[in-house]
């Protein structure tokens, strides 16, 4: 299995077609002052095609990105994309970190230096990591899958397969969304090698199956039941994204390959927290995620991860716990994970609650993210 | 004289022998079989380096050279392998691994510093401890002969596996190796060939042919011995 170095270069045709595209946005109509309460808004997403044609610059968020070692692998035939990037402290724990959708590897940019380099943030030189930060299979430049099956089994194989090939015998997990059931999954799969799973924005797993027996509402904490709440109200009105993506992900593919305006409101639901939150992620780092998938053609690709695990016949049957111990945090503003839920399948031995934060804890919070990721590993190897 | 060669052996178990080889012309260099994969740092006429990665060679491979430019030479021993790669995809290799930047190299989807020459053993002490260079001491055994009883077909898998090569051919390429150090400190070849172990002089001939490229007469400028 040839490891292969790689960088990021995007050919300027491609930025050239992307502004031609932006230019001729043929926007829908929309109910006036009606906000977010039917989706993004024009006004919303014209500014960001207008901030995308004038003042965002891709070539240095390339460099940004080039500016660490990044490589790619063919496992289970498909391109595998990572970054790895080695602390200078040789025993430092190998740490893999697994975004999700629609994120991509820039959500971890920030914490690189902080996790690999602890002293420098007035840290000690325990708490260093290797980082090996893959992109999903069929997301950036990973590239498309073209196979189908790739869930999150196959993605758990393929990453421990990862690791494996670096020489990596012992080593963490960490992951949020589709991270934070890749990571247990890769516990399932090889529990003499990963050593602790620390997830957040945590769903599948750590949440109620069906319905709440109101009798039991009694038992839960004030936040539990906020989260409940929050659960609830997703399933009802937006969980809609999350359907189509799992059941006909080919005729949503369309428009969102075919037009940068389409792409980018259609991932703005989920960083704006469906408008309530136009500002939670800082606009930099929402556009160049946006670019990631625009340049590497995987918005396609990337909705079908939904499918796939939707159309696995193990994706009902109750996952065995691996025993692999197990850190959960819940950013209250937007996280929905239930610690009763997370114990039927995994092995706690962590579960933090933190006020403020939400989906994208990592770049909302990235102080209390680290020093919870820190904690937990620090427990992990004593 | 057309290069100038140094060389040292090293503490660090893995390295068979570091060299250090300055171009004063140009010129071209065969490149002899020694039974060693190389880690190869090239180092140009502006002071830039690079890193190549050569497997154990078969056959002599003329390298040409340019004036100024220089290479430190990383020869590894027989039982050191990389983790990535299987023996038979070492063999006549020849890679040129991509910098990271000017001071490092990515190897195995690791990135390592490329070292001058007193420093090689902490690049070898690196690639060690991340996994990506790894010693089967079968194959180490059995050339020093610590392991005798070992079925050769057993053997034969390690060598395979890591070297790339037979074990009988690395034999081969040390016999020929052992023969042209006899000519060159002064030995007639016919006494070259009882000494290193061959059968008669036109079976030093033959193998000198095949594995150095050069006749038993012709063999000064062989020097990764």
């Amino acid at each position: 299995m040839a490891i292969k170095p790689f960088k990021i270069s995007v050919p300027e045709e491609q930025i050239n077609d992307l502004h031609d595209r932006l230019k001729k946005t043929i926007m829908p109509s929309e109910i006036h002052d009606a906000g977010w309460s039917y989706g993004p808004t024009n006004e919303y997403v014209s500014k960001m095609t207008q901030q995308l044609l004038t003042q965002y610059d891709w070539r240095k968020a390339e460099a940004r990105i080039n500016s660490y070692p990044q490589f790619t692998t063919d496992i289970d035939g498909q391109t595998i994309h990572f970054l790895h990037i080695e602390s200078k402290e040789e025993k430092a724990t190998p740490l893999m970190l697994i975004h999700g959708w629609p994120g991509s590897i820039v959500e971890f940019l920030d914490i690189i230096e902080p996790l690999t380099n602890p002293t420098k943030f007035g840290g000690t030189s325990e708490d260093a990591f290797h980082l090996v930060i893959p992109s999903l299979p069929g997301f950036g430049f990973s590239g498309p899958t073209r196979e189908a099956g790739w869930n999150n089994t196959r993605i758990a194989h393929a990453f421990n397969s990862l690791m494996k090939s670096l020489g990596y015998e012992h080593y963490g997990v960490q992951g949020g969304d589709a991270g934070a059931l890749v990571g247990p999954e890769m516990g399932r799969l090889a529990p003499d090698n990963v050593i602790g799973i620390h997830v957040n924005a945590a769903t599948m797993g750590f949440i109620p199956m069906g319905p709440v027996d109101p009798k039991d509402l009694a038992t839960f904490s004030d936040a539990e039941k906020a989260r409940l709440g929050r659960l609830g109200r997703f399933m009802s009105e937006r969980f809609g994204f999350n359907s189509i993506q799992s059941t006909r992900p080919q005729a949503l593919a369309y428009g969102i390959t075919d037009s940068p305006a389409g792409l980018l409101a259609w991932v703005s639901e989920l960083f704006t927290e469906y408008g309530e939150k136009v500002d939670m992620v800082d606009r930099e780092t929402f556009l160049t995620n946006f670019m990631i998938y625009w340049f590497t053609n995987t918005a396609a690709s990337s909705i079908r991860y939904y499918y796939e695990n939707a159309h696995d016949p193990n994706a009902w049957t109750p996952k065995e716990n691996s025993e692999v111990p197990t850190g959960v945090a819940v950013f209250e503003e937007g996280d929905v994970a239930i610690r009763r839920y997370g114990e039927q399948g995994n092995t706690i031995v962590r579960w933090t609650e933190y006020a403020k934060g939400s989906h994208y804890a990592v770049l909302e919070v990235p102080e209390v993210w680290i020093k919870d990721v820190q904690e937990f590993f620090h427990d992990v190897r004593r | 004289m057309s290069q100038i060669h140094d060389s040292r052996t090293s503490d660090h178990p893995l390295i068979e022998t570091v060299w250090n080889s300055k171009n004063i012309t140009d010129g071209i260099y065969i490149a002899t079989p020694d039974g060693a994969w190389d880690l190869i740092v090239m180092i140009d006429t502006n002071g830039d380096r690079s890193v190549m990665l050569t497997g154990q060679a078969t056959k002599p491979t003329p390298v040409p050279y340019r004036a100024g430019t220089e290479s430190i030479v990383i020869s590894f021993i027989p039982g050191a392998y990389l983790n990535y790669l299987s023996g038979e995809e070492m063999v006549d290799l020849i890679e040129m691994l991509p910098n990271f930047d000017d001071s490092h190299f990515n190897l195995g989807g690791h990135t390592f510093e490329i070292p001058a020459y007193d420093e090689v053993e902490s690049l070898v002490e690196k690639m060690v401890i991340t996994g990506v260079l790894k010693h089967d001491t079968v194959v180490s055994d059995v050339l020093s002969r610590k392991r005798t009883a070992i079925s050769p077909r057993v053997a034969q898998r390690h060598f395979v596996k890591t070297a790339g090569i037979t074990q009988n051919y690395l034999m081969q390429i040390k016999r020929a190796q052992d023969a042209v150090r006899f000519i060159q400190r002064g030995e007639r070849p016919i006494d070259a060939a009882q000494h290193a172990g061959y059968s008669d002089q036109p079976h030093l001939a033959k193998s000198l042919k095949k594995i150095m490229g050069s006749s038993p007469s012709d063999v000064d400028d062989i020097h990764k011995l």
